[in-house]
């Protein structure tokens, strides 16, 4: 191909672009007052494709329950993939309100909503957000659909702190060096009152080393504040090295992800005794056969969040975006499969809490421990 | 529109970086695959000084550069001591330690938890808030990087730092210092990536290290290779292309459950094939 | 108050993680030395073996050595296939490292892609239950039976080709290649079977690793570029081209990362690594042992 080809060429397919743009979906904007279009921005690539992949399922899931039970309902998806990554998610997020013109973003991302925030308010669609919302937390039309840091952390951390049996030994805190993460550490620094040594993790590799510095330190106890897999490689370092087990406390990663840490840990009676944060869930029973009928696989973590916010977007639904967000604000619904559902003043979710032990591989909640 | 305003304003700063790298790489013949750390700087300083501070943004993007004139200054006199295939290795090796910085430094960057908030440029209080504005910003920029290059290429430096690219040895035995050459080049194009970097950080309004990894420096190399070595234009259309074409894939049906992968399969088997069949690039000069 | 007693088992985890990027830094090493160019595909073959043995190993229940060879081969294969079908044409038009290096990140995104598709993005380990293990005490460190058998492979596989190259033909061949290609065309050498069976062994031997780090943390589709980049830096460190430099060079890593976080906080082992990297290209740029 001749060189004074190239730029005409270029040319024209951009414009071949816009032209198949703006004829696929011009004056799209829900003709069909009775069909739901709903916008699903996850991470599908990239460090957290495998949450973004699982909320995916859990979504789809949904999704078929609803059909089924609302026959002649019409509900339409578009998937885009924001990477967990700010210029992705803007540009996911333009396409899918300027091209597909979503009724509703459903999406995960902290650094996405962090950027588009401004917009999506201005736009006034619902927005539910799985991940934590970091700047600009109001009352508006973006709901977080897991609770602030600060609440399950900050309760783990002050149970903990309460407890001789735990703050007398020795405490690690593992975490990643993640946003979200990071989050839930400064939660619970500035919660638990008691000395603890901070170990950061960057990269699996670490953990085999942590492991070592955790069992030769004579630490007796260590708080997981870590994804199910890094958590359950972690566990299994520490068996490895050191046959007694430290006491383990977990955030409530582990319970969405209790599947994929049996997984990697093999045989989750080894950590009999551990600690973990515990959201009270509803039919988690059906969810998990249903889940296991579609995919052949136990439901992983943030599938039963992807799950529900399906469900909370599509029984608030209206199709005037103010009546649906207020609809939104009031909802309730204590049988969520991730535990029970409802919003405070700025749209955080509000959920109730315990404290579980792990007995003979389950994760068995107890309102009292002895440590 | 809002879709396409914000694909091209994506063209225009990567246009700025497709240019910038081009200066070191394609005109001078240095493997540099370090671009983001200094299109990182100038994100980071400009984000930090206008949500820390208040101060102009184009102040703000001027400090940026002078910040990443400095460290190009250091870096680019270590990477001199290097030769070839080692040049790039000790480039990856800065883009890391410069990442580590912005993930770990968290007082100064917050780290992993990013910068939100950051202001739109405002000038003579006017404040390019919407996007249309910011598109006419950041091509602005585009041009007058665009120019700057072109002059740089066609000047009798631009002709000495091609020699050099040539061949060296020979060119110093004429009496050029080429390492002045080397470090002067660098330096710029390291000032031209940081400007991009604060377009991109007051655009976004959000950043966090992950933008700025090795592999958006690998990225940025892939534009100018894709787009032409030693051309200018050819950086500008390869950083279109490489931007429109995931956004073309959106539109191909893949199946829902695999979609998302399916267009990274597409894509690298594009640039597979554009490598196999216009090596030199969509508008190369340089042939390689 | 320095805590001494950690040390031995320092050394160990810095051992075994040495055995796994020296080899990677043997099959880059291999392919680098011949090719001359930056095989950012390499990684992804790590991440085919170790998926490979998953899917024979944990999902069809096969034998787990069969598995294993299995992974290997189809690791070298698929190494093979990219080179025919890609690299092999555009060194035939003596494209430079640049051209070729774009094509293998095309190649490292489609293969990614393609190993997420089949078996999604999940963190996968082919190792049995925790704790079911062997252990082994030595000195006072533990390590198990997986890393044993990681060491010990690692071991055998650097002699293997420590001695191929000193004392057939084939590894004498491959040397020449490295030095210059042209002339070793010239004198008669069939260097597109050579460089051929290098691009196979040097994938098989990427499998390899991708295999022995599934047993020992576990797999992910993504999980092939920073590990190339430790054998990279690696093989730099020791001496590109010398076979024995790119394993002394991934212990020194190895030994560099795990050390580093036992006095200084984790976060900052890669720019450490990095910096020992560039220090090392300042004062020795040949590496530690010449070709």
């Amino acid at each position: 191909m001749k060189n004074k080809y190239i730029v005409p060429a270029v040319v024209v397919l951009v414009v071949l672009v816009i032209g198949v743009l703006y004829f696929n979906n011009s004056g799209s904007k829900n003709s069909n007052p009775s069909s739901i279009k709903l916008g699903l921005m996850l991470p599908l690539t990239g460090d957290y494709s495998a949450a973004g992949q699982n909320i995916q399922k859990g979504m789809e899931l949904a999704l078929d329950d609803y059909r089924k039970a609302h026959p002649g309902s019409s509900i339409t998806t578009v998937i885009e993939d924001d990477a967990y990554n700010a210029k992705m998610g803007v540009t996911a997020y333009k396409k899918l309100t300027d091209i597909d013109k979503v009724d509703s973003i459903l999406m995960l991302s902290t650094p996405v909503i962090d950027a588009i925030y401004k917009d999506v308010v201005k736009s006034g669609i619902p927005v539910i957000q799985l991940g934590v919302q970091t700047v600009g937390v109001a009352d508006d039309n973006i709901f977080q659909f897991s609770p602030a840091a600060e609440a399950p952390i900050g309760f783990l951390a002050r149970y903990l702190g309460d407890n001789s049996g735990f703050y007398s030994k020795k405490v690690a805190v593992v975490y990643d060096n993640s946003s979200a993460q990071l989050s839930f550490f400064k939660a619970f620094q500035d919660n638990y009152k008691k000395d603890f040594t901070p170990f950061i993790v960057n990269s699996k590799n670490d953990l085999q080393d942590y492991a070592s510095k955790i069992a030769n330190g004579k630490y007796g106890a260590v708080v997981v504040i870590e994804s199910p897999q890094n958590g359950a490689l972690l566990a299994k370092d520490i068996l490895t090295v050191d046959s007694t087990m430290p006491l383990l406390a977990f955030d409530a990663q582990l319970q969405t992800g209790f599947a994929d840490f049996g997984r990697i840990l093999g045989d989750t009676n080894k950590i009999n005794g551990a600690i973990s944060m515990w959201f009270k869930a509803g039919k988690v029973d059906q969810f998990k056969q249903e889940f296991k009928t579609k995919y052949g696989e136990d439901p992983g973590f943030l599938t039963d969040f992807g799950y529900d916010m399906i469900n909370a977007a599509l029984n608030t639904y209206d199709k005037n975006d103010a009546t649906w967000v207020s609809n939104l604000k009031k909802f309730s619904d204590p049988n969520g499969v991730s535990g029970s559902i409802s919003f405070d003043r700025d749209g955080v979710r509000i959920q109730p809490m315990t404290i579980t032990v792990i007995k003979n591989g389950q994760l068995v909640p107890t309102d009292q421990v002895n440590l | 529109m809002e879709y396409l305003i914000h694909i091209a304003i994506l063209i225009s700063i990567y246009g700025i970086l497709g240019l910038s790298l081009n200066l070191v790489v394609g005109f001078t013949g240095l493997l540099s695959i370090t671009q983001a750390a200094f299109y990182g700087i100038g994100a980071y300083t400009t984000a930090i000084l206008l949500t820390g501070t208040g101060m102009n943004f184009f102040l703000a993007m001027i400090l940026g550069m002078v910040i990443s004139g400095v460290c190009s200054l250091a870096i680019g006199f270590v990477l001199s001591k290097f030769k070839d295939d080692y040049y790039a290795l000790g480039s990856f090796g800065f883009n890391v330690i410069i990442y580590s910085i912005f993930l770990n430094w968290q007082s100064l960057t917050r780290g992993p938890l990013g910068i939100p908030g950051i202001p739109r440029p405002s000038l003579f209080g006017f404040t390019f808030s919407e996007n249309i504005w910011f598109l006419l910003l950041s091509i602005i920029f585009l041009i007058l990087v665009y120019f700057v290059c072109r002059f740089i290429t066609g000047s009798s430096f631009g002709r000495v730092l091609k020699s050099i690219r040539e061949d060296e040895e020979a060119i110093s035995v004429f009496g050029y210092r080429t390492l002045w050459y080397k470090l002067a080049i660098f330096v710029i194009s390291a000032m031209m990536a940081s400007i991009a970097g604060s377009l991109f950080a007051s655009y976004i309004t959000f950043i966090d290290p992950s933008s700025f990894t090795l592999s958006e420096s690998i990225f940025i190399l892939a534009i100018i290779i894709l787009g032409g070595l030693a051309n200018n234009k050819g950086a500008m259309i390869g950083a279109a292309c490489l931007i429109l074409l995931p956004e073309i894939l959106r539109f191909v049906g893949f199946p829902d459950d695999i979609a998302a992968q399916m267009r990274q399969v597409t894509y690298g088997v594009i640039l597979i094939l554009l490598m196999l069949y216009r090596p030199q690039g969509l508008v190369g000069e340089y042939k390689l | 108050m320095v805590n001494m007693d950690i040390i031995p088992q320092l050394i160990l985890n810095s051992i075994i993680a040495g055995a796994i990027y020296s080899m990677i830094a043997l099959g880059f090493n291999l392919i680098y030395g011949t090719t001359k160019f930056f095989d950012l595909g390499y990684g992804a073959l790590s991440a085919v073996g170790g998926y490979s043995v998953f899917y024979f190993y944990k999902t069809l229940g096969l034998d787990l050595y069969v598995s294993i060879v299995l992974g290997i081969l189809i690791a070298g294969t698929i190494g093979l296939i990219v080179y025919k079908s890609v690299y092999s044409k555009l060194r035939e038009r003596k494209s430079s490292g640049m051209v070729l290096m774009v094509a293998a990140l095309g190649v490292l995104t489609a293969l990614q892609a393609i190993i997420a598709i089949l078996f999604t993005s999940q963190f996968q380990t082919l190792s049995q239950s925790a704790g079911s293990e062997r252990i082994f005490n030595i000195l006072g460190g533990v390590i198990t039976q997986t890393q044993l058998i990681t060491l010990l492979i690692g071991l055998v596989i650097m002699t293997i080709i420590g001695l191929v190259f000193r004392y057939t033909l084939f590894g004498k061949a491959v040397k020449a290649i490295g030095d210059d290609e042209e002339v070793s065309k010239i004198v008669g050498i069939n260097t597109e079977k050579i460089v051929s069976w290098v691009f196979f062994f040097g994938s098989a031997i990427g499998g390899l690793a991708g295999i022995l780090i599934g047993f020992d943390t576990g797999i992910e589709p993504t999980m092939g570029l920073s590990l190339l980049l430790k054998g990279v830096i690696a093989c730099i460190i020791g001496g590109i081209g010398n076979v024995y430099g790119g394993v002394l060079g991934a212990f020194l890593l190895a030994f560099i990362e795990n050390f580093g976080i036992w006095q200084i906080s984790g976060e900052w082992k890669d720019a450490i690594a990095f910096v020992v990297l560039i220090i090392f290209l300042l004062f020795r740029p040949q590496g530690i042992l010449k070709r």
